[in-house]
Order: structure tokens, then C-alpha cells, then sequence
């Protein structure tokens, strides 16, 4: 039925843009010449790929995972998120199960079955169950009544019952329309009554969780990492308000202060010894955003662009052994007002740098310069079931779709 | 479980929704007192959406405040990536005015072939509209006629009519000028009707001391006050009045990103009436226009290619115009101040086409609906 709904839209979607040819030759002219132009450059800067031979197998490749976060964050952003998982390199994506585009990213990755999915538990949204059912988990009153508390996380007086009543509900619903429930996510969290409801449920849906191993050292990540200190020490003695909301006192490798410290798919404890030899690591995690941490407009646009983390390896991301899977995440999307203003409530010095970045993650994943960067290190792309499960599914959907970035030759 | 996220929805709007109705909810005196007194005297205003047409992606805010809000006119660019689906669209709101809104932004319609004088020749904008249109010499004049022309035919062929109102005169006489006043005057557009308001000295002081802080985007202002222009004579009976262009965009010349989150705000424009538009003469009609859209790649940076320290001050701030647009505290001080909205045609005609739609689709801002 859903298939059915699916095709329909898409073969209208076919046509209206068959009938907007018709009419729109200067236009698609003006789009090819933009694109040719864009092209162009990434074209000039990639040239010496041309005197490279082909690779025979993928010798001294490495194993990569792409990771779009904050997927569902509205149905508008989706659109940005998904043209960085159609067009872009993107393997995995994590969604988030309370927010209003929610269900238009579930229905869109059904489309996507080599992308794998997270589940990224910010909570910013709402319950999917009636509030009034979910007391304890909502804010009682003001504007944004009915909606998660921006504690819940953390609050004593959340009642079990209910958050394991309305997590049930959100992975339900995901099973419903997704067809299965996100393959990474959950975790062992704290002692809170949340904590505690988070690990329930991850057992009962099977969720994995807290894959990565810590990364070997690395002296041009700790060069990386000691510039991130410095940065927000640096905020901090300044009195910039975002700064306040970063930790910086305890650094290492992925947890170190930044936008909910370790990543999302959960690092508490000693990782899932089922996974060691995966050698996953995500060594740079919230460091990778390091130039959206200003308040300057002006700066911002100078200086953020996730291809420059990968093309001048300012991570040192080739510099880590080949056997490891190096997972970095962005948050590519477009912007509306919910985006905006409306969806991270809590911390809004921090969440309004991350605003304008999301389309600026959009163009970085689609640009000809990563995707060259990507084949001239012979980088595998592969989906988290690819990195914990030592699958083909990512390559095998770049090869039958002839894409160059395929790299198991 | 769709129940779930409708719910959601419906009840984030209520959020919204309840905080304006708290700020906005006058004592039933004060009500009272305004409603004897609506029969009297109301006011025309023209609320107008600028840049329409930017991208296909930015245009699905542009239309959510057209179709949701208060926005009377939209003013779209011809030339732009998002030209063709904002007219197409744009067929769907007969009681929207439509202006021609001429950044050239954008590239030609022509084959860039066929107007080599008017593009970039190389580098990675090659085949857009040079930054030095409107000024150079080097631009060829009939090869700008014959792309201006092939713009509003565009628009014509999909639209079903050339804009209403745009282009004219007062752009110098660069070859670029004298083609777009041309061409405006062989498809009988309508330009030069209002009168220019002068400058606000709240923006020149702003403007003044961020020059001396040196802040880059500031270099993009003038700081020479500007005396104001009438209407041509025309016009000058149906008093359309622009004020300052830039004190409603005020709080986004900033370099700082929380400021703009603080400060900006299109709908405190109104209820604080910040540019006294109250004050005027009630046969006076203010215009106003906004940039409502949603924001892609396009919007952020390869839209808009020149002085980008301005130009990056007009990104978030489309998003916050989509929001106060449809805001429902600005919907109340529309009711309240008995503001008839009126679109262009509407002002120089003296034609009902805004307030005729609004009384058909039942709405509140319909001003019969409370003179009755």
C-alpha cells in the first residue's frame, strides 16, 4: 500500500518535471551552466586524479562511514538531508523519532535500504503518545507545552512507566513505517528513570550500541584537538555565551566537551567487546565542527566547510591505520523557522550555531571535491551494518548504480 | 500513530498561537472603544514579499506566508533558479500583485552565448549576470533589450501576464538602464508611483557607527542621508509611501548570530510601530516589503555573489520573516489598527481584489467583517 502511495508520487513527480522541460529548456540550460561551472573548479583542483592509475582492488584503502544527523528534524530540513543521502556520500543516517519531520524521513529512507539508520536521541520534539498519557516526560505549561522537558534526561521525577511507554511508541512507529526498527542507537545510559528506560528498550529491540573503540594516538588529531581547546578555553575567558555550554576540562578522544559530548550512538562504559575488532572509531566527533563555533556571521561563511576537514585532513583521518573505520557525522539540511528557532530549545547560544552550517553540510556532501578526495584516497564507502557486520551493502548500490566512487574493483 | 505527530503539529501551532493571543489580547474596553471608532477610518497597507523566485527551495516559504499570511505582492526575479516554479505558483493567487523585483542574481534566460556583454566570462560563476550590470559600459544594450524581453516573456508565457508593476526608470543611463527602462515601457509596466520616505536617522547612526568599528558589511552602506523623491504625478493622488528601506531590516545589520536570534523580529516592525506608520495620514499607503523564504545552499551563499558581508546578513532572517508574516500577534495589530490590506493593483487602481479574496475565504483580516 505504502509502495503503491510511493510510486504514485514519485511517477507525478516524474512527469511535472517532464512537463517543466517542455517549458524550460533556458532554465535547465541556466542550471547545467551553474553546474558545469561548479563542476569546473572541483575539476581544476582534482586533475592529478587523471594521471593516477586505476585501483586494482582497493589497496591501501580505509573504510568510511558518513553519518547525516538530526534527520526528521522538520520535513523542510529533510528535503536538504535527503539531497545530501541522493546525491551526496552519505551511508548512514540518524534520525531522530519524536520530531515533526519524522515520519516524512521514514517514509523517504524506505526509498534508501544501503543507507543505514541511527537513532539519534536528542528528544527536542514532542511524545508520539498523547501528552496527557506521558505526564512526567512534558513541559506543563508555556509555549511549548506538551512538548519533551529540556531534563528529561537527566530529572528524578520522570516516571519510568511512562518514558518506557512512549520509547516503546517512538521504535514502534519506526518498525511501522521504516519496516524495521534503526539499526544502531540506545545504550546503557545513566541511573535516571530515562537512563533506565533507554537501556530497556534497547535490549528489547536489540539495538546496538557503543561500537567505537578509542583511537590510537594521532599527532595531527591531537594538534586538531589541542586547537578545539584552545578555541573554546578561549570563548570561554572571553565571556562568549555559547561557550559556557561546552566542557573542555577532561579532553580525549571524541568526548571531549562538544555538542552532547560523545556521539550519539552511546559510549558509556567499555564498548560492546562483540565489536572491538570492527575498529571503529569516530575519532573527531563534535571536533569536526570547530568553525561553527563562533558568534560571527561573517566567519562562519569564511571558514565552515566540511570538505576542507576531509581534503586537508585537518583530523588526521589518514593518518590512522587502514584497517580502521573512521565515522564522522554532519547535519545537512535545509532551513525553515522550526529549524530556525523552534526545535533545540535549550542551550539556543549553542543551538544558533547550528543553523545556516546545515545547508553549507548539504552542498559539502553533494561537492565534487569530496567525492574526488574520496576516490583519489580510494576510500571505501561503506553504511554502519557495512562497519559492524563487514557487509557490501553501500558499495554494492554505488556499483550497480555505476558510480565512481565504487571502490571494491 | 499519524495521530501522534498531528497532534504534535497542532499543538505546537496552539503553542504559538497562545503566546500571541497573551501579548496581543487588548482589555474588552479598549476593544470596545476601537470598534466604534472602525467604521470611521482604516488604513491601507501593502505587505510585499521581495525576491520571490530565488530557488525552488526557498519559494516553499515564500508561499507558505502568501498563502497563510498576510503578504499582499511578491516581487520576483526573473532570472533566478527558482523563476519558473514561483510563476507557475504564483497562477494559484490571482489576489497577489506581482512585481518585477531586478537583482539579477541570476543568469540570463538567453542562451549566455547570445548575450555574451551581460556575463561573466570566466571563473566559477561563468555564464551568470556580471556583478557590474547595471553600471557598465562594456554591456551591449540590444543584447540587454533582447534578454529583458525574453525574461518578462517568460514570465508571460507561464504566468499568463507580464508583472504589474517594476522596472522604470531611475536606473541611470548605463546601456543596462536605458534597456529596462525600455522594455518596462513596451509592456506598459508601472513604475515610479511611490513616493521615498527619507532616511531614517536611527539606520544612519547604526550604519555611521559600525564604519567606524570597521565592521566589513557596513562599507556596503551610505551613510549620506537621503532627502526622499516623490511620485510621479501620476500617481501622486493614490499617496503609496515607501519609508526607510533600511530600519525594518535594522536588527540584521550584525556581524553577531545571537543578535539577529535577540533582535530581529518583522512583526515588533508593526506592533511597535517602529516606523511611526500609524502617525501618517490615514489616506497614506505604507509599503513594506519582506524576504520570507526557507534557506538552501543556494539562498546561503550562491545567490546573491556581490558584497557577501551584506548579503550574509539576509539568510536566517527570511526564515523569521516567514514566521512573523503568518504571526498571529501581527494578524491582531492588522485588526486592531483596522488596516485594510490591499495588493498593488489594489493601491494604484483603487480595485478590491486583496480584501475581496479575504471576504470570500471567510477570513478575520476581511475589513466588511467588522464594519458590518
Amino acid at each position: 500500500m505504502l509502495i503503491t502511495a510511493r510510486r504514485t508520487s514519485r511517477s507525478q513527480h516524474c512527469s511535472n518535471s517532464r512537463k517543466g522541460n517542455q517549458m524550460t529548456t533556458d532554465r535547465r540550460t541556466f542550471i547545467q551552466t551553474f553546474g558545469a561551472g561548479a563542476a569546473g573548479i572541483s575539476l581544476l583542483t582534482a586533475l592529478p586524479l587523471a594521471a593516477q592509475t586505476p585501483a586494482k582492488g582497493n589497496v591501501g584503502g580505509r573504510k568510511m562511514v558518513v553519518r547525516a544527523d538530526d534527520i526528521g528534524l522538520s520535513k523542510f530540513c529533510n528535503i536538504g538531508s535527503f539531497e545530501a543521502i541522493e546525491n551526496g556520500v552519505v551511508t548512514s543516517a540518524d534520525v531522530m523519532l519524536d520530531s515533526p519531520g519524522t515520519e516524512d524521513a521514514l517514509e523517504r529512507l524506505k526509498a534508501f535500504p544501503w543507507i543505514s539508520v541511527g537513532w539519534h536521541m536528542h528528544m527536542w520534539g514532542a511524545p508520539v503518545l498523547d501528552p496527557k498519557r506521558v505526564p512526567s516526560l512534558v513541559e506543563k505549561s508555556g509555549p511549548f507545552a506538551g512538548r519533551f522537558r529540556t531534563d528529561l534526561s537527566q530529572a528524578n521525577d520522570v516516571v519510568f512507566e511512562e518514558a518506557l511507554m512512549e520509547l516503546r511508541a517512538q521504535l514502534e512507529r519506526c518498525v511501522k513505517i521504516l519496516g524495521k526498527a534503526p539499526d544502531t542507537g540506545g545504550g546503557r545510559r545513566s541511573t535516571s528513570p530515562w537512563g533506565r528506560a533507554v537501556t530497556q528498550v534497547t535490549d528489547e529491540f536489540g539495538l546496538v550500541n557503543n561500537f567505537t573503540i578509542s583511537p590510537p594516538p594521532n599527532a595531527v588529531f591531537e594538534t586538531f584537538r589541542d586547537k578545539y581547546i584552545k578555541h573554546i578555553r578561549d570563548a570561554q575567558q572571553a565571556g562568549e555565551e555559547w561557550a559556557k555550554f561546552y566542557s573542555v576540562g577532561t579532553p580525549g578522544a571524541g568526548g571531549a566537551g562538544g555538542r552532547g559530548g560523545a556521539p550519539t550512538a552511546g559510549s558509556q562504559g567499555s564498548p560492546d567487546p562483540r565489536f572491538a575488532d570492527r575498529k571503529i572509531i569516530n575519532p573527531a566527533g563534535t571536533f569536526a565542527y570547530l568553525d561553527l563555533l563562533t558568534d560571527s556571521i561573517s566567519k562562519v561563511e569564511k571558514e565552515y566547510d566540511p570538505v576542507l576537514f576531509y581534503t586537508e585532513d585537518r583530523a588526521g583521518i589518514l593518518k590512522y591505520p587502514e584497517d580502521m573505520i573512521i565515522v564522522q557525522s554532519w547535519h545537512p539540511g535545509y532551513v525553515d523557522y522550526y529549524t530556525y528557532r523552534l526545535g533545540e530549545r535549550a542551550n539556543r547560544a549553542r543551538a544558533q550555531q547550528f543553523v545556516v552550517g546545515r545547508t553549507q553540510d548539504v552542498a559539502a556532501m553533494c561537492d565534487t571535491r569530496l567525492k574526488n578526495w574520496i576516490k583519489q584516497n580510494r576510500i571505501e564507502l561503506v553504511n554502519m551494518r557495512d562497519a559492524l557486520y563487514d557487509t557490501d551493502e553501500y558499495q554494492n548500490h554505488l556499483k550497480v548504480i555505476g558510480s565512481d566512487l565504487y571502490m571494491r574493483r | 500513530m499519524k495521530t501522534g505527530r498531528r497532534k504534535f503539529i497542532q499543538e505546537m501551532g496552539a503553542g504559538v498561537a497562545g503566546l500571541g493571543i497573551i501579548t496581543m489580547v487588548p482589555s474588552p474596553a479598549a476593544q470596545a472603544a476601537k470598534v466604534t471608532k472602525a467604521g470611521a477610518a482604516r488604513r491601507k497597507m501593502i505587505i510585499r514579499a521581495d525576491d520571490v523566485g530565488f530557488s525552488k527551495v526557498c519559494n516553499i516559504g515564500t508561499f507558505e506566508t502568501i498563502e497563510k499570511g498576510v503578504v499582499t505582492s511578491a516581487d520576483i526575479m526573473l532570472d533566478s533558479p527558482g523563476t519558473e516554479d514561483a510563476l507557475e505558483r504564483l497562477k494559484a493567487f490571482p489576489w497577489i500583485s506581482v512585481g518585477w523585483h531586478g537583482h539579477m542574481w541570476g543568469a540570463p534566460v538567453l542562451d549566455p552565448k547570445q548575450v555574451p556583454s551581460l556575463v561573466e566570462k570566466d571563473g566559477p560563476f561563468a555564464g551568470r549576470f556580471k556583478l557590474d550590470l547595471s553600471q557598465s559600459d562594456g554591456v551591449i544594450y540590444e543584447e540587454a533589450v533582447k534578454e529583458l524581453r525574453a525574461e518578462l516573456e517568460r514570465c508571460i508565457r507561464i504566468l499568463g501576464r507580464a508583472p504589474d508593476t517594476g522596472g522604470g526608470g531611475g536606473r541611470g543611463d548605463s546601456p543596462w538602464g536605458r534597456a529596462v527602462k525600455q522594455v518596462s515601457d513596451d509592456y506598459g509596466l508601472v513604475y515610479g508611483f511611490a513616493s521615498r520616505a527619507a532616511s531614517d536617522k536611527r539606520v544612519l547612526d547604526k550604519i555611521q557607527a559600525a564604519q567606524k568599528a570597521g565592521e566589513e558589511w557596513a562599507k556596503d552602506y551610505s551613510t549620506t542621508p537621503n532627502p526622499g523623491s516623490k511620485a510621479d504625478e501620476k500617481w501622486a493622488n493614490r499617496k503609496i509611501l515607501t519609508l526607510d528601506g533600511g530600519l525594518p531590516y535594522m536588527d540584521l545589520f550584525t556581524d553577531h548570530v545571537s543578535e539577529v536570534e535577540a533582535k530581529y523580529d518583522p512583526v515588533l516592525y508593526y506592533t511597535e510601530d517602529r516606523a511611526g506608520i500609524l502617525k501618517y495620514p490615514e489616506d497614506v499607503i505604507i509599503t513594506q516589503s519582506w524576504h520570507p523564504g526557507y534557506v538552501d545552499y543556494w539562498v546561503y551563499r550562491l545567490g546573491e555573489r556581490g558584497r557577501r558581508a551584506r548579503a550574509q546578513q539576509f539568510v536566517v532572517g527570511r526564515v523569521q520573516d516567514v514566521a512573523a508574516l503568518c504571526d498571529v500577534r501581527l494578524r491582531n495589530w492588522i485588526k486592531e489598527n483596522h488596516i485594510e490590506l490591499v495588493n498593488y493593483r489594489d493601491a494604484l487602481y483603487g480595485t478590491r481584489e486583496y480584501q475581496n479574496h479575504l471576504k470570500f475565504i471567510g477570513s478575520d483580516l476581511a475589513v466588511d467583517l467588522w464594519n458590518s
